[in-house]
């Protein structure tokens, strides 16, 4: 037999490397837009062609919640290491579903699924509902709540959720986490800056930023599907909710190579100002910090550095700008001055 | 856990619940499917590959049958082999039936009952599973969690100290014909039945393989005693489902349960308080639990490794148990003894008795990982990897040479006649070896004959 | 013509072909048994003296080996 090369004999298994066991953790966001659902079991029915006698039942958040839950016991059915970590966000507030914060107790049934499975259905469905009783209790006072969800919050508690979860675990156990948004309402811009840092912490920690979306398409989401190696669904009928999470969200990172997924959709990247958290295609960048403007000014708000402009004249004798898309503004120094007046001179005695 | 042993090992697969069934003929699955209580179908499910598990979960509500083309047009070229592996066990399980679509495509049936138990486990509002908690107010002193695995682990303890020969106390009968069935001890009438090579490799296994084999075994030795295989097999998962520290009621039991409660007790998978009147509350403990696959298993054992390996081959047991001490001695020399620990060396000869025994490098270096002390746990890899790929090359050094009876033929002087004969081997899938420039063939001895009838064929034309 | 012979393939490394090559040639076995040098890893050999060879493997082997961790004393 060929004495294959050592660096084969002790690395075959993961025991190796120090790990014995893997958990996977997922975390849903869930999205309770109040202005959202209720939009849904009005107009859902009408909107998705289904007779309005059993209508609003089936595009409740009730029912929807029940769809979730298949979803989740599937994915804790399938292997005993996996986790689930559910949050709700709400009015830019973000509130843990499971493991339940404070009482979510409510009554017990004792039915077929698993005490395990039990114990997540019901914490999720009585904190949703503890939640929504406050929230709508105070809705009389104010005024029409937004149809923008910001989940901002949710998502950076996730990912700080599932770093504690790593770091508590045993020596020898990887944890690998996984975040799926469940979104309903419309993007804020609002949070832009925050939103791209939590993208790039998440795929620092190699965790995979998943949404399923029910409502309108949702560029924030599409860009940190995109930048962490996820998966992006648009559900149109909001009643079928549990196949589609089924079929695509059960997959894990090995998987998604195997089963045909979802193809990348083309996502928008454009950056939104920092003046006025508008989102622009062509706009002024400052070449110190990178930071972007849709309007030109003196100085640049976060880095503090002074921009000087180039004279026109000056401009014309380099050639039309070639890079179409943004014109750059630097900030003034006198060497580079100096460094356009040479090239002038020598394009002159070379002339 | 999900995946199908395939290292070549002859009945001592590990938590193979699978290869099992397998064996079970396919009146005697349906009726496990069928059983009122889904938690047969939620542990074979968990013992799915992932891709079939997928399918399954993609076809639960969908009631027509799934054609063939549909279930590959979900599939990558990279998951193709994953999908024939995952389509072969499904039909083995008779989870999948082929039968035609609406379309009059073939297609694959999923088993309705099959559907129906993790519909119920899913989704829920089905009856609830039997062993109802509903604590009595008489429970004066109440067990708990430590006890409850001090006692699986002293029991289970005794089951492996009579395999190892090491005669601490007096063997129940039924302990002795299971492990006989196991084929990890010789002989089943004799008590003084020694321990065979898949017992050694069996000692070796951590401890939720090996309540695994026991139980798998146990399964096929209440045929003997002429027990009802699907009621055993429906109690051991509601068992396995249950919740630690947790009491259920064996009031209502039939005569098999309560008799497979006892047995249990004396391996350690349940504990009965013992005493004048014969308790009718039971506790299932850590070591059934973790028949469908508990995370928990693997924590336990890392605060419990005992073994410290150092890089110049020496092993430091920190324990007095005898057992323990006894199958570290397995592939080791033991060099002195002290009250709280043994220590040991890892020589050539003594991995090679080892080999001989039947032991794999392999075993014997998961066995040392899986015990290792929790200090070793500190540097990545957990073993000196001198040590493990010298123990590996020790495995090797034995089969330097892979010998295949054959026939050989050479001075075969045309390149045609050559060709012909290759050809002809491959078709027949005896071809050995085949060198094409020096024209020498080596076939195995049962395909020389017709072999040679057809070059004898050949030669009259 | 065709040369028809029954004997036993053996696979292994260049260098424990080269032992038994060794072997062949020097009669260690009492006879010559190498029928047919078919390539860097593979033999064809007689059958008879295949239990001897295992024999002869495990004591070069073990003449090659030094055991680490000698005990106190005599090893």
């Amino acid at each position: 037999m060929a004495m294959t090369g050592l660096t084969t004999l002790g690395s075959s298994d993961t025991g190796a490397a120090g790990v014995e066991s893997i958990s996977n953790i997922l975390v849903v966001i869930l999205d309770l837009n109040i202005s959202w659902w209720s939009d849904q079991m009005e107009s859902g029915a009408i909107r998705n062609g289904v007779s309005s006698s059993h209508a609003s039942q089936q595009y409740s958040l009730a029912f929807s919640l029940d769809q979730i839950f298949i979803f989740l016991n599937s994915y804790l059915l399938i292997q005993p290491n996996n986790k689930v970590v559910v949050l709700g966000c709400l009015e830019s507030q973000s509130y843990f579903l499971y493991p339940p914060t404070g009482d979510a107790s409510g009554p017990a049934i004792n039915d077929s699924r698993p005490e395990a499975f039990r114990m997540v259905n019901e914490a999720v469905l009585n904190s949703v509902r503890n939640i929504l009783t406050r929230e709508l209790s105070k809705e009389t006072q104010n005024s029409e709540s937004s149809h923008e969800t910001v989940f901002i919050g949710a998502l950076s508690r996730s990912l700080c959720y599932i770093h504690r979860l790593q770091r508590e675990a045993p020596k020898g156990q990887l944890v690998n986490g996984r975040v799926l948004v469940i979104e309903t309402g419309l993007d804020s811009s609002s949070h832009y800056m925050h939103f791209i840092n939590t993208i790039f912490t998440a795929q620092k920690m190699n965790i995979k930023m998943d949404a399923c979306v029910l409502g309108e398409d949702s560029v924030l989401l599409q860009q940190a599907v995109d930048l962490t190696g996820g998966l992006y669904v648009k559900v149109d009928n909001a009643a079928g909710i549990a196949q589609v999470l089924n079929t695509v969200f059960l997959l894990d990172a090995d998987e998604r190579s195997k089963f045909v997924v979802p193809e990348r959709v083309q996502v928008d990247y454009r950056a939104a100002c920092f003046c006025h958290q508008k989102l622009v295609e062509v706009g002024f960048v400052c070449s110190v910090c990178l930071s972007v403007f849709c309007v030109p000014g003196p100085m640049c708000t976060t880095c503090n550095s002074v921009f000087k402009y180039m004279l026109p004249q000056k401009q014309k004798r380099k050639g039309p700008l070639t890079n179409g898309k943004t014109a750059e503004v630097s900030p003034s120094s006198q060497p580079a001055k100096r460094k356009t007046g040479e090239t002038q001179r020598e394009r002159n005695g070379n002339s | 856990m999900t995946m199908v042993a395939s290292d070549g090992y002859q009945s001592i697969d590990h938590k193979n619940l699978y290869s099992y069934l397998t064996t079970l003929p396919s009146s005697m699955l349906e009726n496990l499917y069928k059983h009122p209580n889904p938690c047969l179908c939620m542990a074979i499910f968990r013992d799915l590959v992932p891709m079939a598990q997928k399918f399954v979960l993609r076809q639960l509500f969908i009631d027509q049958v799934l054609p063939k083309s549909a279930l590959l047009a979900w599939i990558t070229p990279d998951g193709r082999k994953d999908h024939d592996d995952a389509v072969r066990l499904l039909i083995e399980l008779r989870i999948w039936s082929e039968a035609p679509s609406s379309a009059g495509l073939m297609g694959w049936k999923l088993n309705e009952h099959f559907r129906k138990g993790i519909q119920a486990v899913v989704v829920g509002g089905g009856p609830s599973w039997g062993g109802d908690v509903t604590p009595t107010a008489e429970e004066t002193t109440p067990v708990d969690v430590a006890f409850l695995e001090k006692y699986a682990r002293d029991q289970w303890e005794h089951v492996l100290h009579y395999l190892a020969g090491l005669k601490t106390r007096q063997t129940a009968s039924h302990v002795v014909d299971v492990l006989a069935t196991a084929g990890l001890v010789r002989g089943g009438n004799e008590r003084d039945g020694g321990i065979t090579q898949n017992g050694f490799r069996f000692l070796l296994m951590d401890t939720p393989s090996q309540v695994w084999r026991f139980v798998l075994s146990y399964l096929q030795t209440t045929q003997k005693w002429n027990m009802d295989l699907i009621e055993c097999i429906s109690f051991i998962f509601q068992l396995s489902f249950s919740q630690t520290g947790k009491h259920y009621s064996s009031s209502g039991f039939s005569d098999n349960q309560m008799k497979m409660l006892q047995h249990f007790r004396d391996y350690g998978l349940v504990y009965m308080r013992s005493g004048k009147r014969p308790s009718s509350r039971f506790y299932p403990t850590n070591l059934v639990m973790n028949l469908s696959g508990g995370a928990s298993s693997t924590n336990a054992s890392f605060a419990e490794g005992y073994i410290v390996v150092e890089t110049n081959y020496r092993i430091i047991a920190y324990t007095d148990s005898p057992l323990k001490i006894a199958v570290v001695s397995y592939f080791s020399e033991m060099l002195y003894r002290f009250p709280n620990l043994a220590i040991g060396i890892l020589t050539r000869e003594s991995i090679r008795n080892a080999l001989a025994k039947g032991i794999t490098a392999d075993e014997i270096i998961r066995f040392l990982r899986m015990h290792a002390h929790p200090q070793m746990r500190e540097s990545s890899p957990i073993l000196p990897s001198t040590l493990t790929d010298q123990i590996k090359l020790w495995e090797m050094e034995r089969a330097r040479f892979e010998f295949t009876d054959g026939v050989l033929y050479n001075q075969i002087n045309s390149v045609k006649d050559y060709e012909l004969l290759r050809n002809y081997a491959n078709d027949l899938g005896v071809n050995v070896l085949s060198n094409n420039d020096k024209r020498l063939l080596v076939v195995t001895t049962e395909g020389h004959v017709p072999v040679r009838a057809f070059w004898k064929r050949q030669k009259k034309e | 013509m065709v040369n028809v012979s029954k004997g036993v393939l053996v696979k292994c490394d260049p260098a424990m072909k080269q032992f038994l090559i060794f072997l062949d040639e020097k009669e260690e076995l009492g006879k010559r048994f190498i029928i047919q040098d078919i390539d860097d890893e593979h033999l064809f050999i007689s059958k008879d003296v295949q239990e001897m060879l295992k024999e002869r493997l495990d004591s070069l082997m073990d003449k090659i080996s030094i055991s680490a961790g000698i005990k106190e004393g005599e090893r």
